[in-house]
Formats: structure tokens, sequence, C-alpha cells
């Protein structure tokens, strides 16, 4: 859960009701006060852009069996009308009407901690973003003859990904990893969840998560601080929250005593062995330092991976990834083999050389691995776009300070945390193995 | 030059490079991009060729070995990216500002003295082995490779040969073929750009220009272009694995980038299609209303100063609605194509296009880019300015007029790749129905 602000009132606000509560690289939170929703601003000057970005702490992790997916199939709904829209006879809803009207960018997209809802456009538009966000906390309307289209897009979609054979397997290998924590379900839920969604259901969830005292508000771009805080009180002030409180799961995941497995098999060309471990969760220091070994495993021509399998012909790629998720979350290294691989060798193969690993090989690896992931974030900072979407995932993952400090984490991490961390990571009590096992 | 938000931008050309510039007053990375245009005839002899040397390029030269190089990128945070596209090589070099001019170096000695040695060779080849097996499962780009293919020639940049048949010809690439490929590289003109500050750009003018004063300018070009006329048809493979079937629908349009319809038809394909976002009538209806595709987007490609396009729509369906879905699809071109837009849609979309271009402005990243994409056809500041301000100066009637001449459902060749079995028959009876 994202860590609540505690405003220190050592900067005077510009706008009353708004309070400041804390600055990091050139980074303001602000909490209004009438209903608790945060605020994350950042000026950027000479684009005429602006980027906002609302995002609501409700995700994956907080839908129960059966309505799996519920958080994504809710971020599609909201493009639809709101009593407001159906009122003023907006009938494709306020916030489509925006995009095909001014062009703007407007998109969302849903995690396992998170949803997020933003718009991209010229800084005279701000005002209308902010109105259409604070009408679409509370107001959409939710209906199962809205729902019926939307839900055969989402189908589509969740069918782009499930052909795909890494995305079938990681289906498989989460709900193998994590018996009882929701992260054991990928964002976009079971197919058959999909289907079985109606309008009460989504309006359940609507009501207990999108309020303003779980939401965060961010203003990134070419605009004037005091103006973005004046308009933002102007349309989410009057917002109230519901008297309940917010539906929170508290589970546990219970201990892994062993490696766990799992085999896909389908008629296709694609064999994959895909090793799975469990990892802390974002922003920690070890989760810097998990993403640190990845790289020094998987990341480009010098990897570890790469030299021994694509180089050598056994594979066609080697890839990783890893979650910004709050808790425990499952990272994955993906191997495609080549033809004619054996998928129990070069998963022996794989296991043998991550076990053998020194100090000695992964010192210079580490030391470029650093160098690259800041050289990294420096370019990712360089648009009010990608600035907003990496704030979103330090903010729902629990302390967006982190942020500010990203260099420095990653220059103190050491060889030696590296080392244990392998050592950690790759226990078998720690792993899901998963093969893909093309059939054709 | 012209300057705008505190930063400049420049175009200076040159007898065998053109340089084009972003100059910022502070900024603490620098990226650049060169594009080399290596189009001939474009046999299945040189499509192997090029699928090795983006790797041979970065594998070893007369001052490195591969590993050396790359640990020397790598200890500078930086990158150099080699990749090809339409027989377009492109290099993408970035990096922090303090570190531009090491890397610099670096890649003077990668384009003067490449070694191609027969191990990286050896094992370039079996990694695009890899690569070309694990392509015949990407459904979308089998779609989009078979419809350039109905629409374009043997010898077009725009041909892809089988799979099967460029993996064989790629065990016969040598050394000898990668040199002579690079002795077109640097004789051809490179279209370079740089965003960053003025010191990178003074230090890339000079990278520049030291690899290119040592070479002959190139000969006149021998490029083959090859359109062929519409065809309307349903071609289908089949992949049984993938749950969706990916589409590609097009048409030939015989039309150069600088002919007078061709800004008026970029306009009607994005009131049609637009390119991302849900503005586009085929979002509006097949997805939004009719809950049919997740993504249906279309577009024009392959244009250039000398080239002639085509348009494309890109979109998938399952099995289950794909009939449905192509029979939405054509509906809504079919009423387009009749109708043509009316003035809000006109009105709209202009405010559209030009929020997209003040939308580049919010990374530098972005603004290289399509100052980049300007630059590789030959256009100068001004004239990139002009011909992003036609839009203004558009009339509906233009608009209209190219949706009459180019945009006629019956030249549609419709591209699916999926597993296609239990649709088969129905689509291409579909097509018979359009025809």
């Amino acid at each position: 859960m994202s860590k609540k602000p505690s405003p220190t009132n050592s900067r005077k606000s510009p706008v009353a009701g708004i309070e400041f509560v804390s600055e990091a690289a050139g980074v303001e939170e602000y909490l209004l006060k009438s209903n608790g929703l945060r605020i994350l601003f950042h000026e950027r000057r000479d684009t005429d852009v602006v980027t906002t970005n609302i995002t609501y702490f409700v995700g994956a992790r907080d839908e129960e069996r059966g309505e799996t997916g519920l958080a994504h199939m809710l971020e599609h709904m909201l493009f639809k009308p709101t009593a407001n829209d159906l009122k003023n006879k907006i009938e494709d809803g306020s916030a489509m009407r925006f995009e095909r009207e001014t062009g703007c960018i407007l998109n969302a997209n849903t995690w396992k901690d998170r949803t997020t809802y933003f718009f991209c456009s010229p800084t005279e538009h701000l005002d209308r973003m902010l109105a259409l966000e604070a009408d679409r906390m509370q107001n959409v309307v939710l209906t199962d003859e809205t729902l019926k289209p939307e839900q055969g897009n989402v189908l589509s979609e969740f069918d782009m990904y499930g052909g795909r054979p890494d995305f079938t397997l990681a289906v498989q290998m989460v709900n193998s990893a994590f018996h009882s924590h929701p992260y054991g379900h990928e964002t976009i839920g079971f197919r058959e969840d999909i289907e079985d969604y109606n309008a009460e259901k989504l309006q359940r969830f609507y009501k207990n998560y999108y309020r303003p005292d779980n939401a965060v508000m961010m203003v990134v771009g070419d605009v004037d601080k005091k103006l973005a805080l004046e308009l933002i009180k102007k349309h989410f002030a009057e917002l109230k929250n519901p008297a309940t409180p917010i539906p929170r799961f508290s589970i546990r995941e219970p201990k892994q005593e062993g490696m766990r497995r799992v085999t896909v098999e389908r008629p296709s060309t694609t064999n994959l062995v895909s090793i799975g471990f469990k990892h802390e969760g974002f922003p920690s220091h070890d989760w810097f330092v998990n993403d640190l070994m990845l790289d020094t495993l998987t990341s480009g021509p010098e990897s570890i991976l790469h030299k021994l399998l694509v180089d050598t012909g056994k594979a066609s790629s080697v890839a990783s990834s890893m979650d910004p998720s709050s808790h425990s979350s499952l990272g994955v290294i993906e191997i495609s083999l080549a033809q004619g691989q054996s998928h129990s060798e070069i998963e022996h193969l794989t296991l043998r050389a991550i076990e053998s690993l020194t100090l000695k090989e992964i010192t210079p690896l580490l030391k470029k691995a650093k160098i690259r992931n800041i050289t990294d974030e420096l370019f990712a900072r360089t648009s009010s776009m990608h600035i907003a979407q990496e704030l979103t995932e330090y903010v729902s993952a629990g302390d967006w300070n982190v942020y500010a400090k990203t260099t420095e984490i990653l220059n103190k991490v050491s060889p030696k945390m590296v080392l244990d961390s392998l050592k950690k990571s790759f226990n078998s009590h720690n792993l899901t193995i998963g093969h893909f096992v093309g059939t054709k | 030059m012209l300057e705008q938000n505190s930063m400049k931008f420049e175009i200076k050309p040159n007898s065998t490079y053109s340089l084009a510039s972003i100059t910022e007053k502070k900024s603490e990375i620098v990226s650049a991009v060169i594009t080399i245009d290596t189009h001939e005839e474009r046999t299945i002899a040189d499509q192997a060729v090029e699928l090795v040397y983006t790797d041979a390029l970065i594998s070893g030269d007369g001052k490195h070995t591969r590993a050396e190089f790359i640990n020397a990128v790598n200890l500078l945070g930086a990158s150099i990216d080699v990749s090809i596209g339409n027989s377009h090589l492109s290099v993408d070099l970035r990096s922090t500002k303090q570190n531009f001019k090491k890397l610099l170096k670096l890649a003077e000695t990668m384009f003067l003295s490449p070694t191609f040695t027969k191990s990286e060779i050896a094992r370039i080849k079996s990694i695009v082995a890899n690569d070309l097996h694990e392509s015949k499962e990407n459904t979308a780009k089998t779609s989009l490779d078979t419809l350039r293919n109905t629409l374009y020639g043997f010898n077009d940049r725009k041909y892809t040969y089988d799979v099967d048949e460029t993996a064989s010809v790629v065990k016969t690439v040598s050394a000898k073929h990668l040199k002579s490929f690079h002795a077109l590289v640097l004789s051809q003109p490179w279209t370079c750009t740089i965003a960053g500050e003025e010191s990178a750009i003074k230090d890339f003018g000079k990278f520049v220009d030291t690899i290119k004063k040592k070479q002959s300018p190139t000969n006149e070009s021998k490029s083959l272009h090859q359109q062929k006329p519409p065809k309307s048809a349903v071609i289908l493979r089949d992949v049984p694995s993938r749950t969706n079937i990916d589409l590609s629908i097009g048409a030939p349009i015989p039309i150069t980038l600088h002919h007078p319809d061709y800004i008026p038809l970029s306009f009607a394909i994005t009131v049609l299609a637009k390119w991302g976002g849900f503005s586009g009538i085929l979002m509006s209806t097949v997805r939004d209303k009719e809950g049919l595709t997740y993504t249906i987007y279309g577009r024009l490609e392959g244009f250039s100063g000398t080239e002639q396009g085509y348009w494309r729509i890109f979109t998938f369906f399952s099995p289950d609605k794909t009939v449905q879905g192509i029979t939405s699809t054509f509906r809504e071109i079919s009423k387009f194509y009749k109708t043509g837009i009316n003035q809000e849609q006109f009105d709209k979309f202009k405010t559209i296009i030009n929020t997209q271009q003040a939308l580049v402005k919010d990374s530098v990243t972005g603004l290289m880019m399509d100052l980049h994409a300007y630059h590789c056809h030959g256009f100068t500041i001004e004239e990139m300015n002009a011909h992003k301000n036609k839009v203004n100066d558009l009339t509906i009637d233009e608009v209209n007029n190219a949706i009459k001449s180019y945009l006629n459902p019956k030249d549609l060749t419709v591209c699916g790749t999926g597993p296609i079995k239990t649709v088969k028959k129905e689509l291409e009876k579909f097509i018979k129905t359009v025809q």
C-alpha cells in the first residue's frame, strides 16, 4: 500500500486548502485537505505540453477469485459516458470526445497495484483534462449495455496476449508461484472470468476504490504551479470519500518448499524455458540489487546468459523481466530455444552457470550495468509522459521519494550484494520453472 | 535555421552527407542517428547480407575484438545500435554529453576498420538462423510481408523473401560479401541527425566528415522500384498456435511523397483509421460500437520522393469474429469511399493533426526523430515546416477527391495469418462480394 504523506508545512502552498508535503528532484507533493487527494507536480518549461496522470491504488491484487481482471475491465469502462455526459448528450463520453476533438494523447493502464489514466496535450487544455478526471472518478454510468462491446474488446486484448507462448507460460507460472497471494494471476485476468463480468461487479469495485483518498493526481509539464493547483482544487475539492474504508486483502503467501514446475504444450514452433524467482517489492534497495543482478545475467551481448546461450547458437534470445510491484512478485528469465535444443539441458546449463558465478565475473559486469542504468534514467526523464509514467510506479509501490535517489541507490550496489542476491533468488525454494513445449 | 523554444534547428547539406541538428543550451544527453540507403537490386543474397551485417559491423575492428568493443561502449554507459529496414541502414548513437566524444571515437574505428572475422560471421549466422526460425510465428509481420510482396516486385526494397530460402542463403554469406556491402554503406550519402549541446554537434560533424572524406562519392543510384497494380484478393497463412488472426489489408498508391495528392490522402487515412488513439472511424465503429477488436489502425507507408507507397489497415480478430470484423471494416471503408468526409470531420482532424505535431515537442528525442524523418526525405527545415503547414491550407474537396481517386475498397488485398482454417472459405466467399 502506498505510504500516506505527512505534511511538513516547511514550505507554504500557493493555494489555500492545498498543503505542501515534500519536494525531491524537482517534484513537489501536495495534499488537497478537503478529501485527502494527493498531488504531485513537476514543472518542465519550454515545451507547451502538459501531462496529467491520475493513479488509483487498485489493481490485480485487489481482485477476488472469479473476478480476476476486474480492475483492468473497469479501466476500459472509465472511457464510457458519465451521468453528466448523458445529461449533456455526449454519447461517446467526454474523455473520448476530448481526444476526438483535440487530438491529445489519452490512455490508461492497469497493473498489480494500480490503475492509471493519463492525458498528454498542449497546455491550453489543462483545465478540461482535470475536469474530465474529476468527473469520471465517481460518475461513470456502468450498465450491462455499455459493458458488452467493451467486454468484446477486452477479450480481443486477452487473445492478443493469449496467442503468445511467453504470456501463456507466464500465466501458469505466476499461478504456481503464488498459491494464496493475488499476484498469482495476470492483470488481464482469466478469459473465463472476463466472460462472466457484469455491471454489478464493476459498480461495486468502482465504488470501493475510486475515491479521492485512494488516488494521486500528477501534473507534469509546461504549466505554472499555482495555476495547476488552483485547477485541481476547482475540480476535485468537492469530491467526497465514501464512509466505508477501502477494502484490502491482508494475505501472506505460504512458504515455498521446493522448486515448482509447469509445462504448457501447444502446436507451435516456439520452445521456451522460463526461470522464475520471487523478488523483493519495489522500490526497496533489494529490488534494485535484483534488477542489476538480472542485467548482469541477461542484458546485452556481454551478459552471462547471452554469451552462454545466444552466442553459442543454443538459444535465439534471452530476456528477463521484473515487476515494480509493492509486494514480492515473480521475476523471470526467459530463454527461447534454438531448434533441436532440449528444455531440460538448457535449464540445467543455465542454472549451473548462475550457481557457479563468482565475484570476479560479476564485478566488471555490474560496473557497466550501473553506468548503463544511470544513463537510461537520464534519457527516461526527458519527456513529461515518461516522467509521469516513472513516478507512477514509485508512488503506487509505496514511495515516490525514491525516484530522487535512484542514482545513489544504484551506485551503492556492490558485487557482493549481487552475488548474495543470486544465491537467494536462484535457490530451489524460491524458483518456479516453466517449459513451453511447441508440439509442431 | 529555426529557433524555437530555446532550441535551434538546422540542416547543413554537404556533397556526401547531410547533417541536421537540434541545439539545446543545456542537455545532459546526446542522441544521434545516421541513415544510409543501401538499396540496389535487393536479391535474396542482398537480404541475407543485410541480416548478417548489422551484427557484424559491431563485432570487431582494427583496434578491438568484439568483446573489447562492447566492453568499451558499455563502460561509457552508451549505446551503438545498428538496424536495417527497407534497405535503410540506421546507426543510433546515444550517451551522456561527457562521454559522447569517446563514443564517436569508437564509432569511427567501427566504420573505418571493421574486421568481419570468420569466427564472428559463423556466430552471427547461427543467431540469424535462429531469429528467422522464430519469426515464422510472428503473425503480424508475416501478414505485412505477404501484403508488401503482393504489391511489389522482387527487386523492390519492400519485398521480403521466404524465411526458409533466406535461411539457406544466409549460410553462404562471407567476409567478401560483408566488405562489399560495407563499401556501399560508406560510399552512399549519409543522412545524419543529432540533438544535444553545441559542442556535441560540432564533434559529431567532425566525426562524419572524417569518415566521409575518406570515401569516393557514390555513382548514381541503381535502386530498383517495382510497384504492381492493385489486386483484390484474400491471402491466408495458417499459424495454428496463435489465438488471433493478424491482418494487413492494403492497396498500392501510384504517387510519391511530393505529389499534390499526398497530403490530402494522408489526411483522409487519418480520418478513417488514425494510427494510435481512438479517433479514427474504424476505431469508433469496429472497436468501440461493435466490440470486435482491440486495435484497428491504418496509414500510408513506404512513400519517398521517388518511390510509390501503399495504404494499409492493420488489425486482428479472433477466428469466431474474423468474418464479422472484416465485413464491418469493408462496410466502413466502402461508406467512406462513397460519401467522403464531412465538414465537421474535416475541421476536427485539422485540429487533431496540428495537436499531434505540437506534442512532438514534449521530448527532444521525439523532436529529433521527427526532424530525421523529414531529413531522410531530403527536406530542408523550411520545407519541413511548409509541409507540416500544408494541412492548414487543405480544402475538403481535395481530401474527398483523394478518397475517390485512391481508396476504392475493390483494390484491397487482405492478408491474414493465424488460426485461419475455420474462416478460410467464408473469407474467400466474402472477398468475391467486394470484387
